[in-house]
């Protein structure tokens, strides 16, 4: 059975020029053990979603439609109480830039006990030592004094692996992993994946790990969600969907990537254009402004996210594995 | 890095005001003042109130350092004593502020929407009321039950001059809120009541302090004026600067009485502009440590 099931999440953000629909009828899944990657260009909802996921949104954005569903249970049917239950507990979340995400004015082990105390209804000695335990787990030592210190004493790897140990404190079931490498520099951004892989493997935590890295999520998932103006345009098991990408979105971010046996003097490779912002109602694939494939049929439907081969769904009439019914070539 | 000694961020603010001469000194005078006037009169035996007929308006001398006034009371424990008034108007009506203040600006900026939009838009009716005109109503609305009384003071000045405090407070509440660590505080489990006390409230005390000491001038010059003009309860640098004027006329000029206390006024009040300047340098996390 799948840990996470999410079902048609739709997230909007009320805006002066009308309703901007951030999430647009995303669906995925995340197996216990799994790590799923979510990925796509800034703008395209990743972050929404993840937020959505722990009813996390910031006001006036609030989830519009969908199903949740945490290892069977439907989060969605139980409102607020439902994800507060398992918000922090049963799913942990690290974000991107562990110099916001720990409060400054605070003591590393204050802000860890808080979650100790809280979820594990521990005391505070014990939730001290449960704090040193996953500090020292996460790869810091001398956990005592890193209680004691204050986050700006701390590098930026420390901080983040500071925040993986506040999100496995209550040991949860998934791990939501909002860009959490982003804001580090490569040889701790290794280390930090090195952990999550880890950690996937002694727990079987299922992780979605958000990310607009390409190069990084290769390395580290096993299957890649893309989503594209707030919804999946292809999902595929990862090694397919490097070696062969069905959805155009996805095959221009892969030209994107710089490699290194490409030609130093040529220029870089960009999509042309920026990731719709959605107000109205689709009337043809979102993509097709942008597509270099396109062709007349796209712009008469907008296409459904559908099976293309086993495992692999994606939204583009000209997928090759396409039932014939809806290609559009 | 992580040593013996952890340095939080206010250690850090500490050792960078210690290095600021301008707030060193401005600190100093203000103990010394405030220490001069509540230590002081008692120690060496100072009368503010008895008079002497047979001394009025004597110059200073040897005897009485500041002078004497119309009634021949001693101006140098006048200063001093009404100094006491002065300070503590400025700190209690500034505590009421800074608490109103925060209060406030904390719960708008932290719940935003609606509830700010109610709670910002009193702030800004109260803004277009002449806060004189405040300040005498409340005063008015005390003074019979309670003439000679400081606490209304307190409120009535508190009552003006939380509205700054406010806006302020809640314009960094406005952006703290969106900071990941009040996510992960929501994470944690934390109910509102707790995410606003324990993790967003400290963030917003290094503006509130430094605001805080800009008030005191601003309240006890509020207060002077007051006193002035002739609202006052109690024995103040205000009124003494108002008894000096009344006394002003062509043919002899009583100069000490109203230099005295308004060099004691102006020193306060330089001091503490300098603190506050010095404590801004210093809360800034941005500076160097």
């Amino acid at each position: 059975m799948n840990l996470l099931e999410v079902d048609d999440l739709a997230v909007a953000f009320p805006t002066e020029e009308g309703t901007l629909r951030a999430v647009d009828g995303l669906s995925l899944t995340v197996a216990p053990g799994e790590i799923v990657g979510l990925v796509g260009e800034s703008g395209c909802g990743k972050s929404a979603a993840a937020l959505a996921l722990l009813d996390l949104l910031p006001a006036p954005g609030r989830r519009t439609r969908g199903r949740i569903r945490l290892d069977g249970i439907d989060l969605t049917a139980g409102g607020a109480k439902a994800f507060a239950a398992i918000r922090g507990s049963r799913v942990g979340m690290i974000f991107q830039d562990p110099m916001t995400s720990l409060n400054p004015y605070l003591r590393i082990g204050v802000q860890l006990r808080e979650v100790a105390e809280r979820h594990l209804r521990l005391r505070r000695r014990d939730a001290e030592l449960r704090a040193c335990a996953l500090l020292e787990r996460v790869g810091l030592a001398d956990a005592e004094a890193l209680l004691r210190a204050h986050p700006h004493e701390l590098s930026g790897g420390m901080r983040q692996r500071v925040m993986i140990a506040m999100a496995l404190l209550a040991d949860p079931v998934l791990l939501l992993a909002d860009e959490p490498t982003t804001a580090l520099d490569v040889t701790i951004q290794a280390e930090i994946l090195a952990l999550i892989r880890e950690l996937r493997r002694e727990r079987g935590l299922g992780v979605l790990f958000i990310s607009h890295d390409l190069g990084v999520v290769a390395g580290l998932c096993d299957r890649v969600v893309v989503m594209y103006a707030g919804r999946a345009v292809e999902v595929a098991p990862v090694a397919e969907l490097f070696a062969r990408p069905q959805h155009p979105y996805t095959e221009a971010l892969l030209a994107c990537v710089p490699r290194l046996d490409d030609d130093p003097n040529a220029p870089f490779v960009s999509i042309e254009g920026m990731p719709p912002r959605l107000f109205g109602a689709a009337r043809e694939c979102t993509f097709a402004p942008r597509c270099g494939r396109r062709v007349a049929a796209c712009a008469s439907a907008d296409p459904e996210l559908l099976e293309s081969g086993p495992g692999r769904l994606d939204r583009c009439i000209q997928s090759e594995g396409r039932p014939e019914a809806s290609r559009g070539v | 890095m992580v040593g013996e000694v952890t340095r939080g961020p206010w250690s850090d603010a500490w050792s960078r005001l210690r290095r600021d001469r301008a707030a060193l000194v401005g600190a100093m005078v203000l103990g010394a003042v405030a220490a001069a006037c509540f230590v002081l009169p008692a120690l060496i035996g100072l009368d503010a109130v008895a008079t002497a007929p047979g001394i009025r308006h004597r110059p200073p001398d040897l005897q009485h350092w500041f002078g004497t006034d119309s009634l021949g009371r001693d101006l140098f424990a006048r200063v001093l004593v009404g100094g006491r008034t002065s300070l503590l108007v400025g700190l209690a009506a500034t505590a009421v502020s800074v608490v109103i203040g925060t209060a406030w600006g904390g719960v708008a900026g932290y719940y935003a929407g609606r509830v700010d939009e109610f709670m910002m838009r009193i702030v800004d009716f109260l803004y277009g009321v002449p806060y004189m005109f405040l300040v005498i109503l409340i005063m008015l609305l005390f003074s019979d039950t309670a003439r000679g009384d400081l606490l209304p003071v307190f409120l009535a000045l508190g009552l003006v001059q939380w509205l700054t405090m406010a806006r302020i407070v809640r314009g960094e509440v406005l952006a703290l809120r969106e900071r990941e660590f009040v996510l992960a505080a929501r994470l944690a489990g934390a109910a509102d009541s707790r995410i606003l006390l324990r993790h967003i409230l400290p963030n917003v005390l290094g503006p509130v302090i430094v605001y805080a000491t800009l008030t005191v001038p601003s309240v006890i010059i509020l207060e002077s004026f007051l006193s002035f003009l002739g609202l006052g309860v109690a024995l103040s640098w205000g009124e003494l600067v108002a008894e000096a004027v009344s006394v002003v006329n062509p043919i002899r000029s009583y100069w000490w009485l109203l230099l005295c206390p308004s060099l004691f006024l102006a020193a306060t009040l330089l001091a503490l502009n300098f603190l506050g300047d010095g404590l801004r340098d210093a809360l800034d996390p941005r500076s160097q440590p």
